[in-house]
């Protein structure tokens, strides 16, 4: 491998090649054939070569050539056109569009694909249709606008972690984030942070605006050439790269502001003050602690558990942590170059602060793409980008000071201390806002993505690529929690973190492509792989700090914990994929790849990946050629093995660890070899249906799919005289299936054009083997046989008694017979988090200069556990202040009511139960965007090619049942591990509600 | 540049792991833990095993083993309200006091866990002994048997029926187990021995420890300590009966207590209280845990003062009417004072990061003394059982006496010891009833616990447990 890598680099640095030949220029301009406006990024080639230029902005091109050789023209939606040069210098050339094409060439692993062509499901999204929206990843921007892929923002919390599920949760254990591969080269997406704080983000490094395309691998047949790593699908991301032509500069600029999108009623002091009076007044508890001689009245509890009763004060706390967030970014690329060497930079810097209090992202970024035609044959090129994040992050939801707990403190308590002036200390819980003014927990992040590729043409058709990537990913996390912040107490706690990740890949493959006789067409890719990925963390803590200004560690007396750690793996992969097109219509596929991997036990060191597909384009054959209407018709069905290889770095081999015993330190065996341990292993069938109507003015596809997965790592216990009690074993299995539909038509064309994008999704999950082990996770959320991952399960809430306001429960499942002992009721199945379906439907409109876009994104089915409900929708049965709709309370016999009478600490219905499950479908308004191009004769007067303005709204509209902040809600809970991730779903505990944003800018070209 | 040249260049790097084998490049998948190390690598030197020797006493150290449960499971199981109660929290220790036991009690699961771990650790060094240095190789594996003798000791008395002597004891006792696990198949599916195969393998070991362990060995175990632990064990054996069987084992227990009395070189602390909640091995201790602010058995929820001492979670409750038993006096007494709440809680172990004696000089005496007095006869020594009486009584400031029955012996005996994990083996060899459970009843005998049953198939449940 080493002597490989040198080679290569040998292969990039040393060789050199000279072309020679009398040459000449030839230039001129490429227009479409139908309204005559210039085609820019035309591919001009000179046939039999690679030789070639694009046009530009304005369809001009140059080229150099020798002799008369034929220039081939192709676009993408266009008809190809071959033009043998003369002797003149100029060729003006117009394209006709290829009606038949659905106008789109595709990125697929190791290579690109016309989308006629295509077998497997791949969603596609371009980087315009994601540009200058003001999110910190590119996750939430294609939110709604892929089938399939379901989304969740955790929280409105910036720069955090975001869960991508494409058709559904694959994994019990292991992680069911998608491989994400930047310009051929995964790269490490997993949240790097410390534990107790919410998971960052790695995605969020990369600058949305330099993006071409993302394209989402969904079936075995697309994906399975990943191997080990594409059970849970494939995101790959192609930067923007130079087109031949002048140099084309564009600004931009957008500044926008943010606010929650919606805030939750909580009762105001008087609202309180009753309901606590009257659950004091019915309280058992109270009585009782009077009756035993801690108190001699009402009066003394009340001053007990809230001596603010007597003096109310007036405050609406969930306002003191919100504010108005505020959103910049600046990007200036330049693109251009010549027929040998294309260039694409860019520099980009974006400012959010979040909606909360204490969270903000910020980011600079760099890149520069370039591409360089050495010889006819050997091209070379790099990629550089350089990231720098800061991200002010906050407590995780389960900590007492994530910012939104402080909806829990009684509004009848001063937000500020009358004697001292400062924050009131003296609130029912933490004040969290002296964790806001006296802690800070600031991750800084440095990202190095890169790669440089070799390609040679050795002979036509024929050509050997080789591609070098590094990941570099250096992050540094600080916090500080001052000495009167809950756990900075008493002399303030600092805790600091630096994580390396150097992941680095190269890919060297074969790709032969050739047409025969008109009637075969082979398109075959055939390489290796290797990929390394090492972690090297430090962490240290310490306490005792001179003063709150002093916040590092070495200011620390004590430093009370630090560690170091490494950890490391790596995949050496073989892999190939053939396509065969018969007559242009019978479509072939084959792929397959081996991957071995140091995380799989020796007996399982390598596995095999295998896909099938095949692909008929009706539409070409003879019976429907002649049907007008009819552009294109294609059936597909793909099946195919893939894997999840998420499994811990060594979780296969046995382990010493190292203990201590009397001051001598020892070691012990903390697991035994397990060289059976592989991947999870996914078998996906897909059938599919493409078709494209009235010259593809309608066009959209139907996929059925049915994954099913096996070889689940499950914990299994094993008997204990080995010394060992449980062993990680592949013996577990689920299933997806599915249906996904996506339809895109040009309503209108013309002056007013008007398109619509609709999509949707409908997956069904279905755990069918654990070996009879139900896995909790989360509040209340369970992984059992014969369900869907994360049903809630736990005691069914049957309303409240009118005789007597006493809460009941449901005894059995399925029984109508209720309790009012909360301890009698069985614990059911009593909803479920994963959705029915969920879509998106976009549509664009464009009149004369002005465009306007609106996404409309949903879930629908979903249901949503408040986790924070027995103690915020509670009917006051402590001092957390309750949620408004608990003044329904039940007063009085024959009240017909859902909350129960107010009994203070009398645990009157406030056990975990399906009382604060809701429905958590929604329709929202994701992004519109208006914006209005000058006219280009106004603007070149000023030396420019293009301005437009922009106005552009963020999750502008939520219609929804739920009463919760906002329905977007997967709290990742603390420490959120995989199992965390998969199984503990849709619940809401204080979680941030998503940012709704509006925002202005304006892009310039020059 | 000639095309082929070039292609000559470029197919042979493709290849390199493509065509030409997968040698190479696998090598580039065997990747090494940073943490930890691959167990393959752990016992590849003579450093290696003898850190997983002392790895194996930290195991011995967990709150599970005789940083704990070792001790409280005899005390709650053997003891009774007039000696001691569970005054706290936990079901577990709740149910093991009350000796109406769960297959699922953890206290019960993490002991039958802890003690297969560790003798999973020495069977371990036992295989790997060779690679020890010939200069520290018997005593490594002398500590290895050390440590798998006592754990099968304390596990056939916990979980199997009483031992009986001159019987053919094949009532089941625990699996032996005595190869390293390095792969878990089918064949880890093992099954009870007898409860006469586990003494065996008890003594075998010991025997082959007190062989080769040296005089003296620092902290750890040295040939004293298996001495005194087969003193123990041969005790244990006699039962209560006078018989030619039972005499036999009497015979041994009082030779390796004299052994360890007339050679070991121990002595007693001269203050009864100062032999507890120290730092560092007194002159009476045996064989001690050795816990430190770093390395014990827990403060929080494990640990033997975790739950005897008043000043942490004071869970375990001591009889007045016990403490009354005491002679006028005894300094023995002072080990067990009033907590402010006027209830009575033991110091013997105070301090979390203090040692824990295992077995000391004084119990040597006890069973020198109660071994010649059951023989008769010249005693064994040359010491009569009233000297060694009055050596334990001198040391707690009591007066001399002047002749002793077997009964005082044991009431010495049990004042002694008390609260040092001898309740429920002392029942049980002296053919006790505890409470209104004769000495053999199931209920004074721990469950295998059910996760054992429900991961191996061939395991059989004892009497009177389900699942």
């Amino acid at each position: 491998m080493k002597k490989l890598l040198l080679l290569f680099s040998l292969l990039l640095s040393v060789l050199s090649f000279s072309a020679f030949a009398q040459s000449r220029t030839i230039s001129g301009r490429v227009t479409s054939a139908s309204d005559g406006t210039a085609l820019p990024g035309v591919s001009v080639v000179v046939k039999g070569t690679t030789t070639g230029a694009s046009t530009d902005a304005n369809g001009r091109y140059e080229l150099s050539v020798s002799g008369t050789p034929t220039l081939v023209f192709s676009f993408v939606g266009f008809l190809n056109r071959e033009v043998q040069v003369g002797t003149s210098s100029t060729i003006d050339v117009q394209l006709s569009e290829d009606a038949k094409a659905i106008s789109e060439v595709v990125v697929v692993g190791y290579g690109t694909q016309e989308s006629r062509d295509l077998i497997g499901s791949i969603a596609s999204v371009k980087g315009e249709e994601i540009a200058d929206i003001p999110t910190p990843s590119i996750e939430s921007a294609i939110q709604g606008r892929v089938a399939g892929v379901q989304i969740t923002s955790g929280s409105g919390k910036v720069g955090q972690g975001i869960k991508v599920r494409v058709r559904g949760s694959s994994s019990v254990t292991a992680s069911n984030q998608p491989l994400y591969v930047v310009d051929g080269i995964p790269i490490t997406s997993e949240s790097q942070g410390i534990s107790n704080n919410e998971p960052t983000n790695p995605l969020a490094d990369l600058n949305p605006n330099d993006i071409e395309s993302i394209e989402i691998l969904k079936d075995a047949a697309s994906a399975a050439i990943y191997g080990s790593r594409a059970s849970n699908g494939v995101v790959i991301i192609t930067t923007k790269r130079g087109r031949a032509g002048k140099t084309a500069f564009d600004f931009g600029y957008t500044n926008g502001f943010s606010k929650p999108t919606n805030k939750v009623e909580f009762m105001n002091s008087s609202e309180y003050l009753e309901l606590f009076n009257e659950s004091m007044a019915n309280s058992g508890y109270a009585a009782f602690l009077i009756d035993v001689g801690f108190f001699d009245n009402l009066d003394q509890v009340k001053d007990y558990f809230m001596p603010d009763w007597r003096n109310p004060a007036n405050s609406n706390w969930q306002d003191e942590v919100f504010r108005t967030g505020a959103y910049q970014q600046y990007d200036l690329t330049a693109s251009g170059g010549t027929d040998k060497t294309r260039f694409y930079v860019g520099g980009s810097y974006t400012d959010q602060d979040g909606i909360l209090k204490g969270n903000s992202f910020e980011r600079m970024s760099a890149r520069l793409n370039i591409d360089h035609n050495a010889t006819d044959k050997l091209k070379l090129g790099a990629n550089f980008s350089l990231a720098r994040t800061v991200n002010n992050r906050v407590a995780d939801d389960n900590a007492f000071a994530t910012p939104l707990q402080i909806v829990a403190l009684p509004p009848i308590q001063p937000i500020i201390d009358p004697e001292t002036g400062e924050y009131n200390t003296n609130t029912a819980y933490y004040n969290g806002l002296i964790e806001i003014r006296d802690a800070f927990r600031k991750s800084v992040s440095y990202r190095n993505l890169s790669t440089l590729y070799a390609s040679y043409t050795i002979i036509p058709g024929l050509t050997f690529r080789s591609e070098l990537g590094l990941d570099l990913l250096n992050q540094d996390e600080n916090t500080y929690q001052g000495r009167e912040t809950q756990d900075g107490a008493p002399e303030g706690a600092a805790e600091s973190r630096s994580v390396t990740v150097v992941n680095y890949t190269t890919n060297n493959f074969l790709n032969y492509n050739k047409r025969f006789g008109e009637i075969h067409d082979i398109d075959a890719v055939l390489g290796m792989s290797f990929q390394k990925s090492s972690t090297e963390s430090n962490y240290v803590s310490g306490i005792g700090f001179p003063s709150d200004e002093f916040t590092r560690i070495a200011n620390a007396a004590e430093i009370n914990f630090g560690s170091s750690e490494g950890t490391e793996y790596s995949l050496l992969s073989y892999f190939t994929r053939v396509n065969y097109k018969l007559l242009d219509k019978y479509l072939l596929t084959f792929s397959g790849r081996v991957d071995g991997s140091s995380r799989f036990g020796a007996n399982n060191q390598y596995g095999f990946f295998p896909a099938v597909g095949a692909g008929w384009i009706l539409s070409e054959e003879a019976f429907l050629k002649d049907v007008e209407f009819l552009s294109l018709l294609k059936l597909r069905a793909s099946y195919g093995l893939t894997g999840n290889d998420q499994i811990g770095n060594f979780d296969a081999r046995g382990l010493y660890s190292s203990g201590s015993y009397a001051g001598v330190p020892g070691t012990y065996q903390s697991s035994v070899a397990n060289p059976d341990l592989k991947w999870e292993s996914t078998a996906q069938l897909d059938l599919g249906i493409s078709f494209g109507l009235f010259n593809n003015r309608i066009n959209g596809s139907v996929d059925l799919y049915r994954k099913k997965t096996s070889d689940l790592l499950l914990n299994v216990q094993v008997p204990a005289t080995s010394g060992f009690t449980t062993i990680t074993r592949n013996v577990g299995k689920l299933e997806n299936k599915g249906i996904e539909i996506a339809l895109n038509t040009d309503n209108l064309t013309g002056p007013f054009s008007w398109s619509t994008n609709f999509n949707i999704g409908f997956n069904r999950n279905k755990i069918t083997d654990l070996q009879g082990q139900v896995i909790s996770s989360g509040a209340i959320n369970r992984a059992m046989e014969g369900e869907p991952i994360g049903v809630f399960y736990t005691v069914k809430y049957a309303g409240v008694d009118p005789n007597n306001g006493d809460a009941l429960y449901y005894l059995r499942a399925g029984s109508d017979e209720t309790t009012n002992d909360y301890s009698a009721a069985e614990q059911q199945v009593v909803g479920n988090p994963n959705p029915d379906f969920t879509g998106g439907l976009n549509n664009s409109f464009s009149f004369k200069g002005f465009d306007l876009s609106v996404l409309l994104q949903f879930s629908y089915g979903n249901e949503i556990f408040n986790n924070a409900g027995r103690y915020q929708s509670a009917n006051m049965d402590w001092v957390d202040n309750q949620t408004r709709d608990q003044l329904d309370r039940w007063q009085k016999p024959g009240d017909i009511t859902r909350v129960p009478q107010a009994r203070f600490g009398d645990s009157n219905g406030t056990g975990n139960s399906s009382r604060w499950i809701y429905d958590g479908s929604y329709l929202r308004g994701k992004t519109l965007t208006l914006g209005y191009t000058l006219p280009s004769g106004f603007v070149s007067r000023y030396h420019l090619t293009r301005v437009r303005v922009y106005a552009s709204a963020q999750n502008f509209f939520t219609v929804t049942d739920y009463p919760g902040w906002d329905p977007e809600v997967d709290t990742p809970g603390s420490g959120p591990s995989a199992q965390r991730q998969n199984v503990g779903l849709g619940t809401d505990f204080y979680t941030t509600p998503q940012a709704k944003t509006f925002s202005f800018g304006v892009n310039i070209g020059f | 540049m000639n095309r082929f040249k070039y292609i000559s260049r470029v197919v042979p790097a493709l290849g390199f792991c493509l065509f030409l084998g997968t040698s190479g490049c696998d090598q580039e998948l065997d990747l090494s833990p940073q943490q930890s190390i691959d167990a393959n690598e752990a016992l590849r030197t003579s450093q290696g095993v003898e850190s997983a020797l002392i790895g194996a006493y930290s195991i011995l150290q967990s709150g599970s083993l005789y940083g704990g449960d070792l001790n409280l499971t005899s005390e709650l199981l053997g003891g009774t309200p007039s000696t001691i109660s569970w005054a706290g929290s936990f079901a577990t220790y709740r149910q093991i006091s009350q000796r109406s036991i769960t297959a699922e009690n953890g206290i019960v699961t993490g002991t039958w866990i802890t003690a297969y771990q560790a003798i999973n650790a020495v069977n371990n060094v036992i295989n790997a002994i060779n690679v020890v240095d010939e200069a520290r190789r018997e005593r490594v594996l002398g500590e290895a048997h050390f440590i798998r003798g006592i754990m099968y000791f304390e596990l056939v008395r916990l979980f199997g029926l009483p031992y009986e002597p001159g019987q053919t004891n094949s009532q089941l006792g625990v699996p032996i187990v005595l190869t390293p696990t390095t792969i878990i198949t089918d064949e880890n599916k093992v099954s009870r021995n007898t409860v006469e195969e586990v003494y065996a393998q008890a003594i075998a070991d010991l025997t082959q420890a007190k062989n080769l362990l040296p005089e003296s060995n620092g902290s750890r175990a040295d040939t004293y300590a298996a001495s005194a632990f087969l003193a123990r064990v041969y005790l244990q054996q006699a039962g209560a009966g006078n018989n030619a069987a039972a005499n036999q084992f009497l015979t041994k227990a009082a030779e390796e207590a004299d052994r360890v009395i007339s050679e070991g070189g121990f002595s007693l602390v001269p203050e009864y209280e100062n032999e507890f909640n120290n730092s560092q091995n007194t002159s009476e201790d045996i064989f001690a845990i050795q816990q430190t602010v770093q390395s014990n058995a827990g403060s929080a929820n494990a640990g033997l003062a975790t739950f005897y001492s008043a000043n942490e979670r004071a869970e375990i409750e001591i009889s007045p009417s016990f403490v009354a038993s005491f002679e006028p006096g005894d300094e023995r007494a002072d080990v067990y004072f009033l907590s402010e709440d006027d209830i009575l809680f033991n110091h013997k172990y105070e301090d979390y990061a203090a040692n824990i004696p295992v077995v000391r000089l004084a119990e040597m005496y006890l069973i020198r003394a109660e071994a010649n007095q059951r023989l008769g006869g010249a005693p064994i020594g040359g010491v009569t059982p009233v000297e060694d009486i009055n050596t334990i009584r001198e040391r707690a400031d009591l007066d001399p006496v002047a002749s002793v029955t077997l009964d005082d012996i044991l009431r010495e005996r049990s004042f002694e010891l008390a609260f040092e994990g001898q309740a429920l083996h002392d029942a049980k060899r002296l053919r006790r009833n505890v409470a209104n459970q004769a000495y053999n009843s199931p209920r004074l005998v721990l469950p295998i616990p059910l996760r054992e049953i429900n991961a191996n198939s061939n395991l059989v449940q004892n009497p009177g447990y389900t699942g």
